[in-house]
């Protein structure tokens, strides 16, 4: 197999050259730090995109803009346009890095790439769905921590313009009052309002309104209710065990 | 040999490199330069290349045999050092295009297994690589290489080449179907 003078050659320049020392072998100590960096970089990484895409759910939601494709077309527009697109793509670009480093494990390369990217996906959305529904990112912005507190101020809801929510705090005919954490704001309701279809609504009732502001107030596209926004309703429905938060 | 028992020796020999003692070593150089030359001569086309590519295969691999789990065949684990190396050559020094990543890796595809079995298969892959394998890009080329030359298993390639095991199926397909288009286009002209 390997008795032809070229290959007894190479064989003996190979082994020339490791006697000469001029490789040396390397520590196991360096391989085992390589192999905790990597892990760990594949955690930080992993855990990035899961912050951020939950961020990015936790904003549409208290903006109530997560809701406006009930709202219909213009709804879903003014989604389209209050969607944070830099978040997601910071988002895509962790999850390419978490798919990325997970290819070097012999049971994502042996299957195709669209198998870790689908498990990537649904692992990255199940736990920032979970964590924009539990007081994460509220006690996180409460604590106004270095660099998060410049986050979550850059993208307040003052951004999100066309969407308001609040409380209703007085009603008449065709306008209610809401009042919203920027103050109160009238809102005329119209024929071409399109209102909540389960109940009429009342004061107290948290919504969420889109509509043209006016100088007389803003005449309303939609109204519909906003429990499901914050995490006022996971909180209200959150198993027993979790009770350590409430 | 049976295989079992390389495997073995070549675990046994490994181990003993990375305890230190680095005689052992020659033993794995010997049953693998000349293996290792057919494959890196022919992906290469280019036997200097092919001589200085498999050299700097054993000598990464001692630099890194620590890194080594003996539980797994150090044949593929050697493969796949040689076949790190000869992409940087086929990269740095031939210039040729291959993509780090490959559509070809991204869906499932259905596993096209040839059966190894087929003597008459693998006679008339033996020709059409003797004649026409040059003409193939590089990522079929390595794959027919290392079925038809080196004798590697699909889920030994996809560990070698760090591609998913259907797609090693589809590559070995297509480009058995382009060494008969090119054995027919030769016959025509």
């Amino acid at each position: 197999m390997n008795d032809t003078p070229d290959s007894s050659r190479g064989i003996a320049r190979v082994l020339e050259r490791i006697e000469r020392g001029e490789v040396h072998m390397r520590s196991r100590f360096r391989f085992l730090v390589r192999t905790v960096l990597i892990g760990t970089l594949f955690v930080v990484v992993l855990l990035c995109a899961v912050f951020f895409a939950s961020f990015a759910l936790f904003i549409l939601r208290m903006s109530g803009a997560i809701i406006l494709p009930a709202f219909g077309f213009r709804g879903f527009r003014l989604l389209v346009t209050l969607t944070p697109w830099l978040l997601v793509l910071v988002v895509v670009v962790f999850g390419v890095a978490t798919v990325v480093l997970t290819r070097r494990m012999p049971a994502a390369y042996r299957r195709p790439a669209a198998y870790s990217v689908g498990i990537a996906i649904i692992l990255i959305s199940a736990f920032a769905i979970t964590i924009a529904r539990t007081p994460f990112h509220p006690f996180l912005r409460a604590r106004s921590l270095p660099f998060l507190a410049a986050l979550y101020q850059h993208h307040g809801m003052d951004r999100l313009r066309g969407v308001h929510v609040g409380t209703i705090s007085s009603m008449a005919n065709a306008s209610f009052v809401l009042h919203t954490d920027a103050g109160e704001i009238t809102i005329h309701i119209t024929n071409a309002t399109r209102l909540p279809r389960e109940h009429t609504i009342a004061v107290g009732d948290r919504v969420v309104v889109i509509g043209e502001s006016t100088a007389d107030g803003l005449f309303a596209y939609g109204v519909r209710f906003g429990d499901d926004l914050g995490h006022e309703q996971f909180r209200r429905h959150a198993p027993a065990f979790m009770s350590w938060w409430r | 040999m049976s295989n079992l028992r390389a495997v073995l020796q070549d675990a046994n020999a490994a181990a003993a490199v990375q305890r230190g003692e680095t005689y052992a070593y020659r033993a794995l150089v010997e049953r693998y330069h000349a293996p290792l030359m057919r494959y890196a001569r022919r992906f290469l086309g280019n036997a200097e290349a092919a001589e200085d590519a498999v050299q700097d295969a054993f000598l990464r691999a001692y630099e890194n045999i620590r890194q080594y789990d003996p539980r797994r065949p150090f044949s593929t684990w050697i493969y796949r050092i040689t076949h790190n190396v000869c992409v940087d050559i086929l990269r740095r020094r031939m210039h040729e295009p291959i993509p780090f990543f490959d559509a070809d890796t991204l869906f499932p595809h259905p596993i096209a297994r040839e059966s190894t079995e087929d003597n008459v298969v693998r006679i008339e892959m033996l020709d059409l690589v003797a004649r026409y394998l040059a003409t193939l890009d590089p990522k079929y080329r390595e794959v027919v290489v290392l079925h038809t030359i080196a004798e590697r298993s699909y889920e030994e390639i996809a560990d070698i080449m760090h591609i998913p095991v259907s797609t090693v199926g589809v590559r070995l397909k297509r480009a058995r179907d382009r060494l008969r288009a090119q054995r027919a286009q030769e016959r025509n002209v």
